[in-house]
């Protein structure tokens, strides 16, 4: 089973990476947050220009991985706007599959970002997005290979 | 380059943010943004025409709501939120009204009002977020400061019984009474979208977290510990006698819909009561047209 | 424009003072009220509540004179033209909310029908005690517009105008009566409709992306939307940026507060009204306003028989108190003798405006009552010499 994590990099050039199964990530200021997704391999796939806040999304690239693996899907994708986060802890514990943790990660001020340690259990049902007083994150329906069809996903993994 | 790949990934609760005013001010761990989440998807669930809502809030954390919601909405003085929604309704029928506001601008300096809103059944939507305390101003005292609890008014611990508010609106009138937590989030969308089916005065209290003041002082944990308090000590009694919801600081919190009921709200019953004096000389409002530029003439 | 012709009474009548405010209110297009009956203001409520169900409006009377003087507003941002009736004690609880109007530029009008004071005082008599309070009475920099008129007739024609002056500049308007104006019954004349010129609201023509709650465009005067009509503002009692959005800094604060200030001292001469007389060689002017102008005619009158050379200057507008005006009569005459039934409140205006340049008397009065006329002939005298 691939392991699939997750993280929020900075936006500064040649961030470093350390690749383990928990990613340590410095992220100093995720103003305009450079999007990554990484395989347990080591692939490195900078996924999403930089967003005004910093959007994070579940590891799509990599279930489209699994998808090729024959592996488990996932239903539903969650994105984090990083600089809202304050760290409460609600999306974590709420979750009803039990899809996020806390990450290392921080954002510009020094709050521990969620990420996503198990995107094949998300069922998109976005109770994360309704527990979350910060408007931070949300969860949306639909795998990645379907609910990718608008303009932006028809370029596979979406580098630059 | 792909576009960003949150094109089709949009939170629903950001068509209703004046996102150029976030972060808001809440406090991590505040629940008063969880209670906003199920607002949004209540308005989405509901089909309101948002062009026609208007939002009026107090003064106090929760009161801050007026001024992130991307609607008509007025942030006016402390406890003052009803009479205003009043004002706002009367004037203008076809206006879906909510007041948003705090247990203490609703239930102390607004308790007046409260329930003389609740008497008459004003076509009003009160979602009064509780977090028994007033947050704002630094942790005072609350009419629904649970007893024995520390604030900043009663260093030595609380003495006073704390209000029920669901039994206060019931009997002041109330035709729709219910109250969840931050926990609750789908069952608070649920009744804030049954109150907007209802005409006539609806009040939905939401017990929230204040772990900045509230729960630190009283030393009852974080937000998260308040939350999962919340979710293993709430128990659902819909219909539940509302003289029996009373709240204490770590015990059973009742929640559920208790009053949901019909009656006729003051706009019916003044236009009634007109008809029936006046007969033919009873002028309607005019507002029932579409005579925006006319109506102040 | 003119006014509807629903609410105006056209014809002749014989009512008093509270009851012509009610018809001046209702000829300017009033169409919501909400009040809290106190003595001796009630019963221009209690006239707006019969009629205005049968012209068209609202009457609601609220549980305390703090939301009455609420929901009126909420019913001005919801299309309605608005007011409120009250005196002293009901004035106090009020001011909170009249600042509220002032800083959210909220156009209504609040008539105090003046009685004795402090506090529950004398309910059934009058006084002109609450006129420093109309101006001062909330908290923080603001400025108002305050109407004192001083009959029955005048009750009704400047009710007209202060609801014109509060759409022309989004302000709340003070109409300072007293019980005796209220409550003395005199002849009305109401033209009809197509004689009545009424203010519209400044409703912007903007479109939604264009329009800012509370950007003025130079003018001062920022245009107004209504809720329900799909422009989504925002409205705060907060210190506030042109997009109405809580803006606490000090340069927000600053530009908000003088602004505020300017658009009403800045139209001063536009806006104040007085009645002159005998002003070209007076040595003397005796200044006064409400009831007590009516009693220091006849002083007026009995000073010019005996040969003294004395003006008259009534206050219609109290605030902004036309300042230039007096300090261009000071440097021509001697002295102002200023009658109220207070123990001197416009007298201290007076005197700041003329700074030394002209003797001020006050003729005080602790209320209860009007002048006699000899006390003001004496002080005229007494100032001619």
């Amino acid at each position: 089973m691939i392991r699939i994590t997750t993280c929020c990099i900075s936006q500064h050039q040649g961030a470093r990476l350390s690749i383990t199964t928990e990613i340590r990530a410095t992220a100093r200021s995720c103003r305009s947050g450079n999007v990554f997704s990484l395989t347990h391999k080591g692939d490195f796939h900078h996924i999403a220009r930089p967003a005004p806040h910093g959007i994070i999304t579940s590891n799509f690239r990599s279930a489209q991985t699994l998808l090729k693996r024959g592996g488990p899907v996932a239903k539903g994708r969650v994105s984090i706007v990083v600089e809202r986060c304050k760290s409460c802890g609600f999306c974590i514990e709420f979750c009803p599959t039990h899809v996020l943790e806390f990450s290392s990660a921080f954002n510009a001020k020094g709050y521990h970002l969620p990420h996503v340690v198990h995107p094949e259990k998300c069922s998109g049902c976005d109770l994360c997005g309704m527990y979350c007083p910060d408007f931070a994150i949300y969860g949306s329906k639909g795998n990645t290979a379907k609910a990718d069809s608008t303009k932006g996903e028809t370029k596979t993994g979406g580098e630059k | 380059m792909s576009t960003d790949l949150n094109t089709d990934l949009i939170n629903p609760v950001e068509s209703f943010l004046r996102t150029d005013r976030m972060p808001h001010i809440w406090c991590p761990g505040c629940g008063i943004g969880t209670t906003v989440n199920s607002f949004a998807r209540a308005l989405i669930g509901s089909k309101i025409d948002l062009d026609s809502l208007a939002l009026v809030s107090g003064i106090g954390c929760t009161g801050r709501v007026a001024g992130y919601v991307k609607l008509d909405s007025f942030h006016t003085t402390h406890g003052r939120a009803i009479p205003f929604a009043t004002g706002l309704k009367l004037a203008n029928p076809k206006l879906n009204v909510v007041v948003y506001s705090g247990d203490g601008d609703l239930s102390a300096i607004g308790g007046n009002h409260l329930i003389h809103a609740a008497r008459r059944n004003i076509d009003l939507k009160v979602i009064c977020v509780n977090n028994l305390i007033y947050a704002m101003t630094g942790g005072q005292t609350a009419p629904t400061t649970p007893d024995h609890a520390t604030t900043s008014t009663n260093p030595y611990g609380t003495f006073e019984p704390a209000f029920n508010l669901p039994h206060l609106v019931e009997a002041a009138g109330a035709v729709y009474v219910a109250r969840w937590t931050t926990f609750h989030v789908r069952q608070l969308a649920r009744s804030i979208s049954e109150a907007f089916q209802k005409k006539g005065f609806s009040f939905i209290e939401v017990i929230s977290p204040c772990p900045t003041l509230y729960q630190r002082r009283n030393k009852l944990g974080d937000s998260l510990d308040t939350m999962k308090y919340y979710k293993e000590k709430s128990k659902v009694r819909n219909g539940a006698p509302t003289k029996e919801v009373g709240l204490t600081m770590s015990g059973e919190i009742v929640v559920g819909k208790f009053v949901d009921c019909d009656r006729p709200d003051y706009q019916a019953m003044m236009r009634a009561q007109y008809v029936h004096s006046l007969g033919e000389k009873f002028v309607e409002l005019p507002y029932e047209e579409e005579e925006a530029e006319t109506v102040c003439s | 424009m003119k006014a509807d012709p629903g609410g105006v009474l056209t014809g002749e009548h014989f009512i008093d003072g509270d009851h012509a405010c009610c018809e001046g209110a209702l000829a300017a297009g009033a169409n919501f009220a909400s009040g809290y009956p106190i003595t001796p203001s009630t019963e221009v409520v209690e006239r707006f509540a019969a009629r205005v169900p049968t012209v068209g409006g609202t009457f609601i009377q609220m549980e305390d004179e703090l939301a009455a003087s609420i929901t009126l507003q909420g019913a001005v941002w919801g299309g309605a033209k608005a007011f409120t009736v009250t005196s002293g004690p009901g004035f106090s609880l009020m001011m909170e909310h009249i600042g509220y109007a002032a800083m959210t530029e909220t156009p209504c009008v609040f008539v105090d029908v003046q009685r004795g004071g402090p506090s529950t005082g004398l309910p059934t008599l009058p006084a002109q005690a609450d006129m420093m309070q109309a101006r001062w009475g909330s908290h923080g920099d603001y400025s108002i517009i305050a109407l004192c008129p001083n009959s029955p007739q005048e009750c009704f024609d400047l009710t007209i105008k202060a609801f014109n002056l509060s759409e022309e500049f989004r302000v709340p308007v003070m109409f300072m009566m007293d019980e005796v104006v209220g409550h003395m019954t005199e002849k009305v004349v109401i033209p009809p409709a197509d004689q009545i010129e009424v203010v519209p609201r400044k409703h912007t023509k903007k479109s939604v992306e264009d329009y800012l709650p509370y950007g003025t465009n130079g003018d001062m005067v920022p245009e107004m939307a209504h809720a329900g009509e799909g422009y989504k503002f925002h409205v705060t009692g907060l210190t506030h940026d042109e997009r109405g959005y809580p803006n606490m800094t000090l340069a927000t604060q600053d530009k908000l507060v003088r602004r505020l200030q300017n658009k009403i001292r800045g139209s001063v001469d536009r806006i104040a009204m007085f009645e002159e007389e005998h002003l070209e060689d007076a040595d003397v002017v005796v200044v006064s306003y409400g009831i007590t102008s009516r009693v220091a005619q006849r002083a007026i009158d009995a000073a010019r028989q005996r040969g003294l050379r004395v003006g008259k200057l009534r206050l219609i507008t109290a605030w902004p108190f036309p300042e230039n005006k007096f300090r261009e009569l000071a440097k021509k005459v001697k002295a102002f003798v200023v009658p109220e039934l207070n123990l001197g409140q416009m007298a201290l205006e007076v005197e700041r405006a003329t700074n030394g340049q002209a003797k001020t008397f006050c003729i005080t009065h602790a209320g209860g009552g009007v002048h006699d006329p000899e006390e003001i002939l004496k002080v005229i005298v007494e100032a001619s010499r």
